[in-house]
């Protein structure tokens, strides 16, 4: 566990924060607490429940709640609260984006050649050709679901990657707990959820990193009470027959997306809405992306484009750090 | 047979003009040796030049005449009087640039 104490201004509490790695990212959890024992127990029981959803939501682990499933169609399978919830939460979102996330991507993510882990992807030369068109159309409308008996029903041959939404959901769960201490930010490998502010500042600041040059930002956001996430194409890519494949599938292909958009970095009230957005609005592309985006109430986005061009949404300058701005709230509140 | 003084005298004298002609034919041989004949001279071509006209010299002014400072008297102007300066106003010193504050974290697409 890497922490650290960081005394504050005119407070009694103090920093804390935890660095891990899992779900194959790095991970970190801050809180502002007065109770050094209890935030080091929360910051711990964060590291715990996000090695737990890995352990249940992993496809890449034969043995994970989420493969036994996968291997289970037809039947009624109990399932836990945690892949219920996360289930839950993926299937509302098929039917908010009108099928534009779909959680039944699996196979085709497989065919465009992601069917291990990234880093086995990129260094094996596959040469192989498979295509998406056997595998059945999107039918994450026929999954049956039983809230009394909890268990889950999978039609023949869908099989469920939750990858696309379990970050987000995970970053707001773990920042839900970590809040009982004090203000709190939940980093799941970019996927950014935060409670309250720091003592005498106006938000959380946050950074965007620039796809094109991962040491520099390309704003920095001061977010409270908000989730932040970022998708995008500029990373998990991989060659695959010689043609360049990315994680992105989009749902009317059933094959990676044709984006013209790199990155798409997404604000919503939930780590797990912001999550959501950011993937459709890279899956449309930079126009339709942009008026998707628009029309979600209290959703503000930044669209970078492949050529890099960078889009704004309405309001999002509201989000970005200006020191007039931070001294300006500083007067209001004294 | 005796000589007399006189009779040496004339005969050292005949023997040294004898050596002086002699010297003097030798070098007159030398002079006269024959020497490589000149190269010809090409044959001038006599073309007609026209030049442009001299132009004329229009003599200098004489810088070294001396100078007067005699001006011509100027008008005097009678100019408002110069207003006092307002006190500059104190203003209190501005607030110290805050600094940037460090991301906490970095939104990202998975890695």
């Amino acid at each position: 566990m890497n922490e650290t104490m960081v005394p504050t201004m005119n407070d009694t509490r103090q920093r804390y924060h935890l660095r891990f790695h899992a779900m194959n990212c790095e991970m970190a959890a801050w809180v502002i607490a007065e109770d050094e024992q209890a935030a080091r127990a929360q910051l711990a029981a964060v590291r715990d429940f996000v090695q737990e959803v890995e352990a249940r939501l992993s496809r890449f682990n034969p043995d994970s709640e989420l493969s036994r499933l996968n291997a289970s169609p037809g039947q009624a399978v109990p399932v836990s609260p945690l892949l219920w919830d996360v289930l839950t939460w993926a299937l509302d979102s098929a039917r908010h984006t009108e099928g534009l996330y779909d959680p039944t991507m699996l196979s085709a993510l497989e065919a465009a050649g992601y069917d291990r882990t990234f880093q086995e992807v990129t260094r094996r030369d596959d040469r192989s050709e498979r295509t998406a068109t056997s595998i059945p159309a999107g039918t994450w409308r026929d999954i049956r679901l039983d809230p009394a008996a909890r268990t889950v029903t999978l039609p023949p041959g869908v099989r469920l990657d939750l990858a696309g939404v379990a970050k987000g959901w995970t970053a707001d769960r773990a920042a839900d707990q970590l809040a009982a201490l004090g203000p709190c930010l939940v980093d799941i490998g970019g996927d950014i959820a935060v409670r309250g502010t720091p003592p005498e500042t106006s938000g959380w600041p946050v950074g965007i990193m620039d796809p094109r040059d991962p040491e520099a930002d390309l704003a920095l956001l001061m977010v409270r009470d908000r989730g932040i996430a970022t998708s995008g194409i500029d990373y998990r890519r991989w060659i695959r027959s010689g043609q360049t494949q990315h994680h992105i599938i989009d749902p009317r292909t059933r094959r990676p997306a044709d984006t013209d958009l790199l990155t798409v970095t997404v604000i919503a009230p939930s780590a797990a809405q912001a999550d959501l957005y950011a993937l459709v609005t890279l899956i449309l592309g930079s126009e339709e992306g942009w008026r998707y985006l628009s029309r979600q109430p209290d959703v503000e986005g930044l669209l970078m484009k492949q050529d890099g061009h960078l889009l704004i949404t309405t309001h999002f300058t509201q989000y970005v750090y200006h020191p007039e701005i931070e001294r300006r709230e500083e007067y209001d509140a004294g | 047979m005796t000589m007399t003084r006189q009779s040496i005298k004339a005969f050292l004298v005949a023997l040294s003009l004898t050596v002086t002609l002699g010297e003097w034919a030798t070098l007159a041989r030398h002079e006269v040796q024959p020497t490589a004949p000149p190269p010809p001279t090409p044959k001038a071509i006599v073309r007609t030049v026209e030049l442009p006209p001299i132009p004329t010299v229009v003599r200098p002014p004489d810088t070294n005449q001396p100078v007067s400072f005699q001006s011509e008297p100027v008008a005097t102007l009678d100019l408002p009087p110069i207003p006092e300066l307002p006190s500059i106003p104190q203003v209190s010193a501005p607030a110290p640039r805050q600094q940037r504050p460090h991301p906490v974290a970095r939104t990202r697409s998975s890695r």
